[in-house]
């Protein structure tokens, strides 16, 4: 096949930035990419939704960065961000509070129009408005744009603080700076959407997406197949790929098992592959090599309610942060998870390497402290423990199996747990809502690379004054250190706003305890032989436009 | 000693006691011997009371037996990667995926096995026999209403069916209630044997005790117990056996596809459900619960076979094709086989019971 003089440059560009980023992945190098050829993907569960204002899992936002594109994107596979739909970086001004983003020409939805600043303007006010019910609606990371809290509240039918200077120039407003305001663009709520599009759709954007990406939704057919076909005038780098198919409703051993027979490219891609398949797969000597890995930013971590009872005392918080044994829970991830007691991940810049305040031992526990510590909040042989029900989302098999190890660890202090497996949907109604979930099993992962993402809306007192589908799903709120992340948001002194956020951590897991924080994991995935260029991404689910395929194609049956 | 271990072993020392009884009355018994002496000569159904027994002790002592906690997970035992360990010094067996001891499991999975399918064998043949003698003895609308109700449960899918219905027990929290799923399995199982026993009472309500019981005025009900009832036994008997067998098939089944059992107890069904995943890394998760249901299923049928030849021998083909074109079928659960006996088709039960005063 002829090559194509931007291809060629493409990959000499990539190579220079994948390189570092690719420490444990298969080196590719001197292989030359190859254009077309059709991807096949999987996902257990139907996505939810195309519509980038409303999608906040990572199938949804695995296929939306395909179809979409914002102001800003993550520069290859690095942390750092680069211009997209923007010309260049934003001039910033006003003391960090006025973000000024000229828009390049030329770039097309896959209709024909050009994207203009009022397309921008059209598609945030859009995603926040409150009758998008979508999750950006409310606050979290948007709410610092002038004129938001009107809007949020109906006072207003716009945001004053979007202003539209003329057809390719967009000034954005701020409260307050916010130093990671750059990252919150770039996610995929900030993705631009055509209005004459949403109208013809009605209420069904969500199924008939359309964008400026280097990929067009070409079928959807619910519960069973979404194809993606190749944008011919995208603006960008063109990907390898002609079309991406994702099989649905395809569970994780059946996607491998497909994979080992060919007819599959990636399984499930955008989660970690089950424990039983990573270790049959690394054992196997034709896949061991086909396996990537790398370290995930993600807390998972056990809340527990304050606002609830028996959690309402700190000596029951704290026993139960001495109880668990987190060295089984690696185990059960067949040993894809890093031990962490605190609020960060170790990628995160701000981690504080060996952090243990409470001085657990190797398996992060002390038994004898947990049951002193019950002791001591007045439950015995004559007061025993109320029995406890753990909230679990049922994400695969691992999922059982942890919930029944936190289950027997509670048991050897005499707290009886009750198991509650739910669907993720479910599971997220329940815990987010207040007063309803005392006790349950829940993991955070990385919107973008700041430790703001981990503290702002998880662990603030505005993400627990919700009334539904709260992320701060301990409900837990302390003033002193919700003063500590106010003021390190605008604080454009790195070293002294890293400094804020460990004071955070040592608040919330050195004295206020409404976590037991277990581990961080490491991410693992695999792809089929076909399958040349594929990386994981720090910040993305899937990345696709790297990824070219060759030999036959993948006997892709969609049934 | 723990209670648990007490009425463990006060149990085995009943059933020990019960059997050495039962042996001695059937040797010593006119009617009963010829039937223990047909059944000693049969190797395969003696092998299949061996297992039985043996299955049977072992799952009464479990308590007893130097056995670890089936449900306790020793991830300390377990290598970083998780990898279940294979059989072994430290597990006999073998580990499963949580680091619990599946000689262990194994074991004491047995009981939930049997109890459920005891619970169910003799809940099925309790309602079978009550409705179907019900409806044999009293014919006309009665006969005809009961009958059309066996043939519309008989129809449903079982599986199906208990998928349905626990289902709905799983919001109420009733779901791995032993009780409640060995319920659902005898909702379904009773039919097989309804109609049999049907058949069978239509045929002896003919005969001239009967009739001259009846003539004496005896109450029906007392007739039906006093009378009948006694021709039953060797179609309780054989059904006794060979009942289980399907009852602790289906059972596992039903715990295999997630509505039986609740892990983290230990069931095979279970194991075998919990082990699938692991098959490629550790078959022997799989391989030993699915051989343990394989050899009871098999030795109860073979002693109910021998059973069934040992009770008479002469109307071996006939009494098989009425038994065992049902329990050849799963008991006709999985394949809704109906069993086929006209009626005046005797079948001959051990000759003493021919003999009969017609007592009130």
């Amino acid at each position: 096949m002829k090559r194509r003089p931007t291809a060629w440059l493409a990959v000499m560009a990539a190579g220079t930035i994948l390189l570092p980023a690719c420490a444990n992945n298969t080196p590719t190098g001197g292989e030359t990419p190859t254009s077309g050829g059709t991807l096949t993907i999987s996902f257990k569960d139907d996505l939810k939704t195309l519509d980038p204002a409303i999608g906040y899992d990572t199938d949804s936002w695995s296929i939306e960065r395909q179809i979409y594109n914002g102001l800003l994107d993550y520069d290859g596979f690095t942390t750092n961000l680069k211009a997209d739909i923007a010309e260049k970086m934003p001039v910033i001004t006003n003391d960090g509070k006025t973000y000024t983003f000229k828009i390049r020409k030329g770039v097309k939805f896959s209709n024909g129009r050009e994207v203009t600043a009022d397309d921008f303007k059209y598609s945030w006010e859009r995603m926040l408005d409150p009758k998008t019910n979508g999750p950006m609606t409310g606050g979290p990371f948007w709410g610092v744009l002038t004129g938001s809290a009107d809007f949020f509240n109906g006072r207003a039918t716009s945001i004053s603080g979007l202003k539209v200077l003329d057809p390719n120039t967009l000034e954005v407003d701020l409260d307050t700076p916010n130093q990671s305001f750059l990252n919150i663009v770039a996610m995929p709520f900030g993705f631009v959407v055509p209005k004459e599009a949403v109208a013809a759709a009605g209420t069904d954007f969500a199924h008939k997406p359309m964008g400026t990406g280097p990929f067009v939704l070409d079928k959807w057919t619910a519960g069973q197949l979404i194809v993606l076909k190749k944008n011919p005038s995208y603006f960008g780098t063109k990907p390898y790929l002609n079309e991406v198919d994702a099989q649905i409703g395809v569970t994780p051993e059946v996607a491998i098992l497909r994979m080992q027979s060919g007819q599959m490219d990636l399984p499930q891609p955008d989660i970690n592959i089950p424990s039983a398949q990573y270790v049959q797969l690394s054992a196997d000597p034709k896949w061991k090599n086909r396996v990537v890995t790398t370290p995930n930013v993600d807390i998972w971590y056990l809340a527990m309610n304050p606002t609830m009872k028996p959690f309402d005392k700190l000596e029951v918080r704290k026993a139960f942060n001495y109880a668990i044994n987190k060295a089984s829970q690696a185990k059960i991830l067949a040993g894809r998870a890093v031990i962490n007691n605190g609020i960060q991940a170790p990628p995160m810049p701000g981690y504080v390497p060996n952090y243990n305040p409470l001085g657990l031992d190797a398996n992060g526990q002390n038994i004898q402290k947990a049951k002193d510590l019950l002791a001591q909040a007045g439950y015995g042989p004559s007061k025993p423990f109320p029995p406890q029900t753990l909230v679990y989302p049922k994400a695969n098999a691992d999922s059982d199996r942890e919930a029944a190890a936190v289950q027997q660890d509670l048991a050897a202090i005499g707290v009886t747990v009750n198991l509650q497996g739910l669907a993720f949907s479910a599971f997220l109604d329940v815990t987010g809502k207040p007063n309803t979930t005392a006790f349950s099993y829940n993991g955070w992962i990385q919107d973008f690379p700041d430790p703001s993402d981990f503290i702002d809306p998880i662990l603030t007192c505005s993400a627990a004054n919700v009334t539904a589908n709260g992320s701060n799903v301990a409900f837990y709120c302390n003033k002193s250190a919700d003063a500590l992340a106010d003021k390190a948001r605008g604080d454009t002194n790195a070293t002294e706003r890293l400094n804020l956020y460990k004071q955070f951590q040592d608040v919330v897991a050195g004295q206020d305890f409404p976590w037991v924080p277990m581990y961080s994991t490491v991410e693992a995935n695999v792809s089929s032989t076909r399958v040349h260029g594929y990386h994981l991404h720090p910040v993305w689910p899937l990345v696709v436009t790297s990824i070219w395929v060759t030999g036959a194609a993948a006997s892709a049956s969609a049934s | 000693m723990t209670p648990d271990r007490l009425s463990a072993l006060a149990m085995f020392a009943v059933l020990v006691g019960g059997l050495v009884w039962l042996v001695r009355w059937v040797r010593q018994s006119l009617s009963w011997r010829p039937v223990w002496d047909r059944f000693r000569r049969e190797p395969l159904a003696l092998a299949g009371l061996a297992f039985v027994l043996v299955l049977v002790s072992v799952a009464i002592l479990a308590p007893v037996l130097p056995l670890r906690d089936p449900n306790h997970g020793y991830y300390e035992l377990l290598p970083l990667n998780g990898r279940p360990l294979a059989p072994g010094a430290t597990f006999l067996l073998g580990s499963d995926a949580n680091g619990r001891d599946l000689l262990s499991r194994t074991l004491w999975g047995a009981r939930v096995s049997l109890i459920i399918g005891c619970l169910a064998n003799f809940s099925a043949l309790a309602l079978g026999i009550s409705l179907g003698s019900v409806a044999a003895y009293f014919g006309g609308w009665m006969d005809m209403v009961l009958m059309r109700f066996t043939d519309i449960m008989m129809a449903f899918p079982v599986v199906l069916f208990s998928i349905a219905l626990i289902g709905i027990l799983y919001s109420s929290g009733l779901h791995g209630n032993l009780l409640v799923i060995a319920a659902v399995i005898a909702l379904f199982y009773w039919t097989a044997v309804a109609r049999i026993v049907r058949a069978q009472v239509l045929s002896i309500k003919e005969k001239e005790f009967v009739e001259a019981a009846r003539a004496l005025g005896t109450h029906p009900i007392r007739i039906l117990a006093k009378h009948i009832f006694p021709h039953l036994m060797p179609i309780i008997i054989v059904y006794g056996t060979i009942g289980i067998a399907t009852t602790i098939t289906v059972e596992s089944i039903l715990s295999f596809i997630g509505i039986g059992v609740q892990p983290p107890t230990a069931d095979w069904g279970v194991m075998v459900n919990d082990g699938v995943t692991f098959m490629q890394i550790a078959p022997w998760l799989v391989i030993v619960p699915g051989l343990m249901i394989l050899l009871t299923v098999l030795a109860f049928n073979l002693l109910g076979d021998g059973l069934r030849d040992a009770l008479d021998p002469r109307e071996r083909a006939l009494f098989r094709g009425a038994i065992g074109g049902v329990a050849a079928g799963g008991g006709g659960l999985a394949t809704g086989q109906r069993a086929t006996l006209e009626p005046g088709l005797e079948v001959a039960a051990p000759g003493t019971f021919e003999v009969e005063e017609a007592s009130g």
